[in-house]
């Protein structure tokens, strides 16, 4: 079975448009990824991207938020909007039939919102329940303490939720101006999956956000992220009401377009994902210390982080932690076996096949690696070339990233 | 005899049910869309089959069938699966177990040799439970610590406090601390038997090749009777209220009226009530709590059936202060569906919003494998041909009367996870 190739276009105002169609899917999908995320908010003013994002939906010039509720449920359709700190972006997942009149919903809530000022206030309120109600998840808690450490001053360290101290000065006019400045079609980018015919989505998506319904508006050029710098060594030790401690050992790391990126990808399967990972086999496995235990990588545009993690009762840290620093030794000693290496590989490469069943995925994925700058072609590409990675190249990244110096985060457990 | 599936919704349809001699159902549903493969074991076995001093061991057993058996290590099980590029992990739950992989389709043949030998010669190890046991112990710790996992578990044992269902899955810390592993081998034996399980294959497979191999896998197992269900008294559990101080920033709620089972006619017509109140944003009681009235910050229904009852439960999240306001309003807006009853748009909307659902919820192999392995647990299989029939012909008729006979005029049992 042959996989089908993506087709590029443009619309008349610049808009980058990545279409796969596919065959008699029931479900289609499209994402629109803004080149903008919650690191270019001003620090006043963190949490508006969000908060923005989350009031499109509660009125437009046409419709209220109740009949945009109705009417887009009525269409079997999911639309909804996001913001992390390297984009921002809006989704629409509709049963296929109805997908164009989805797509219709979906321009309306993006280009023509009202912003009423009743909505935003109760926006405003479900925003800070949230951002309250992350101090009741332990791993929310020590995330949120070590992306502050690791990125100190950059953007990358702020929560991309706002704050209790920001989210109350957001106002109408905040978010009438954030609309303005991110919600523009210049280096954005469209990626749908669908089984509806190219010259159909071309059509369509030209009279919903071509240039006569969504204008290009260049005076808004957008710089890139700056790039991350390397925090100090320290060790953070947080008190809480847990009944569980948890433990975050993190490094900095390269971005999304580094000639390390894959082989911190590789690493971070080979250490911390799976069940037959390292970290999963000696610290749950052969020592018994936690139940969730792993390691991430996140891909980011502008640096990014390696962090170690579990979940675990407060006088096992002190072992955890040399376990820890014994596999990272161990990476860093020793190059890895051909054998392991190619088991890590298949791994990668099902769950590959196995994250692209859905039409929403492709579509996220195609558009995300766009936005990332690496090109859609990367989603295929990311299976190639994490095959041609070698022993000696998975080591040299470990030396290169696992000598620096680190940050630990521990959270307590309640005395 | 094999029974094809002519009627089922498209995914589904042509779906295949075997019966192995041994009292084993096998469903097949080749699909070459994708390469990938989803197959799982059902058992009919969870917390409700355990008695209540071995609480938790469905849960023990799940984790400990993939410490190895006689013919590969510790280790081995995964290793061989994740080095294939699969998936492979379990759920217990209440009535039920179910284990499964999902991978590429070129590892399929192995992966159902490692299912098949994990569930009918798991090794147990001493030393293995032993360390295991202390990762279930962190797990309870977990669960623990997170509000809506302590308000699912404080709700169903109190709704069903008394009966088989009461149970916490993943049992206590003194039950998991008992555990022997003469415990695991007797509870196996007993539970693990054919007639209480199904294998699930759907994807990119060829039907006779797997079933070639099913039968020389899993047909050999020798025919064992199962124990005789537990029984169920619900009589004498009256609603009242139940109050969780925990160190949260919210007030978790949930509320609930029990109602009739799963093998009940009226199920359809009750989800479908159950959407029109709480399902998506359009619904009334999130148009109501949250938009017009402010209280709630998320609020939602579901109608939770199990085989031998249900419950028509309410969640909803706000702040502490408003926790009277949100319980009072959730009541009467119920209790307004007599005053006020369900319009033609709202029952609409809602078949859409169910429809979609299930197309949205059956895009991948494994979605479709849990959809297909639930309904055999739930020992509804005609359910699913006639599900999305019975949702396009429930009239607004047939709503007034599901009211009138499984909602109006219940007490509510209630359940709160508040602040300390």
């Amino acid at each position: 079975m042959k996989s089908p190739e993506p087709k590029f276009f443009r619309l008349s105002n610049g808009l980058k448009v990545i279409y796969l169609q596919t065959k008699n899917d029931p479900i289609s999908a499209g994402h629109i990824f803004l080149p903008n995320g919650t690191w270019s908010e001003p620090p006043a003013q963190e949490g508006v991207t969000v908060l923005m994002l989350s009031a499109v939906f509660k009125g437009t010039e046409k419709r209220s938020a109740r009949k945009l509720a109705e009417d887009t449920e009525s269409l079997g359709a999911h639309i909804n909007a996001s913001a992390s700190h390297d984009t921002s972006f809006i989704s629409c997942h509709s049963i296929a039939e109805n997908f164009p009149k989805a797509l219709g919903t979906m321009a309306e809530v993006l280009l023509t919102p009202s912003f009423p000022e009743e909505e935003i206030e109760k926006e405003k309120t479900a925003l800070l329940a949230s951002i309250k109600a992350k101090k009741e998840q332990i791993s929310t808690v020590a995330g949120e303490e070590i992306n502050k450490r690791l990125f100190g001053k950059h953007p990358y360290s702020r929560p991309t939720s706002g704050t209790v101290k920001t989210v109350p000065n957001l106002n109408r006019r905040i978010l009438l101006e954030r609309h303005g400045k991110l919600v523009i079609p210049k280096n954005g980018i469209f990626s749908v999956a669908s089984s509806h015919p190219l010259s159909e989505i071309k059509k369509t998506l030209e009279k919903l956000f071509g240039n006569s319904a969504w204008p290009n508006t260049p005076s808004h050029a957008i710089k890139a992220i700056s790039e991350t710098t390397a925090p100090k060594r320290c060790r953070v030790q947080l008190p809480s009401n847990f009944t569980q401690a948890f433990l975050m050992t993190g490094y900095p790391a390269a971005k999304a377009r580094s000639e390390d990126f894959l082989c911190l990808k590789l690493l971070s399967g080979i250490l911390g994902a799976g069940m037959s990972s390292r970290l999963f086999q000696s610290l749950r496995e052969n020592l018994g210390l936690a139940y969730e235990v792993g390691a991430y990588y996140p891909t980011k545009k502008g640096g990014s982080s390696f962090v170690f993690y579990l979940g675990l009762e407060e006088k096992k840290i002190g072992e955890a932690k040399a376990e820890i620093q014994k596999e990272i030794s161990k990476i860093k000693a020793e190059e890895i076996s051909e054998r392991e290496l190619t088991e890590n590989k298949n791994f990668v490469k099902g769950s590959f096949l196995l994250d692209h069943q859905t039409n929403g995925q492709r579509s996220y994925y195609l558009g995300w690696w766009e936005m990332l700058g690496l090109g859609a072609g990367f989603d295929k590409k990311f299976v190639q070339e994490i095959n041609k990675i070698t022993p000696a190249q998975l080591q040299k990244a470990a030396r290169k990233y696992f000598s620096k110096d680190s940050v630990t985060v521990e959270v307590h457990a309640k005395k | 005899m094999v029974e094809i599936l002519t009627k089922a919704p498209v995914p589904y349809r042509g779906s295949e049910i075997h019966n192995l001699p041994n009292g084993l159902k096998i469903i097949l549903k080749e699909d070459h869309t994708v390469p990938v493969v989803a197959l799982q074991i059902w058992v009919n076995c969870g917390g409700m089959n355990e008695p209540g001093e071995l609480a938790g061991i469905s849960h023990a057993l799940e984790h400990m069938v993939f410490k190895g058996t006689p013919t590969r290590s510790t280790g081995e099980i995964t290793k061989t699966i994740e080095s294939n590029g699969g998936v492979i992990n379990a759920a217990t739950q209440i009535e039920n177990t179910y284990y499964y992989i999902d991978i590429p389709s070129y590892g399929a043949k192995t992966a159902l040799e490692v299912l098949a030998d994990t569930l009918t010669h798991p090794a147990f190890p001493a030393d293995e439970l032993e360390r295991e046991r202390q990762v279930i112990l962190e797990e309870i710790n977990r669960r623990d610590d997170n509000p809506n996992s302590v308000l699912w578990d404080e709700f169903t044992a109190h709704v069903f406090r008394g009966t088989p269902y009461g149970k916490k899955i993943i049992g206590t810390k003194e039950t998991v601390s008992a555990l022997s592993r003469k415990n695991l081998f007797d509870f196996f034996h007993a539970h693990y038997v054919p007639e209480k399980m199904c294998l699930v294959a759907v994807g990119d497979f060829h039907k006779k090749k797997l079933w070639e191999q099913i039968k020389s896998l899993l047909g050999p197992l020798p025919p064992r009777k199962a124990p005789a269900e537990p029984a169920f008294n619900f009589n004498g559990i009256k609603p009242s209220s139940l109050t969780v101080k925990k160190p949260v920033q919210l007030t978790h709620l949930a509320m609930g009226i029990t109602s009739v089972g799963l093998l009940h006619k009226d199920v359809v017509k009750l989800d479908i009530l159950s959407d029109i109140l709480g399902g998506g944003i359009s619904c009334r009681l999130f148009q109501k709590l949250r938009e017009e009235l402010k209280i709630a910050l998320s609020v939602a229904s579901d109608y939770m059936a199990y085989r031998n009852k249900g419950v028509f439960a309410f969640f909803a999240e706000c702040f502490p202060e408003k926790a009277k306001d949100v319980m009072a309003k959730i009541i009467e807006e119920i209790a307004g569906l007599k005053d006020i009853p369900v319009t033609t748009a709202e029952l609409e909307r809602a078949k859409t919003r169910i429809k979609s659902s299930w197309l949205h919820e059956s895009e991948t192999f494994q979605d479709r494998a849990s959809t297909l392995g639930s309904f055999f647990s739930s020992d509804r299989m005609d359910l699913l041909s006639s599900y999305i029939s019975e949702v396009e012909s429930t009239t607004l008729k047939d709503l007034t009367r599901i009211f009138r006979e499984h909602v109006a005029g219940q007490d509510f049992f209630i359940t709160e996870v508040v602040p300390q």
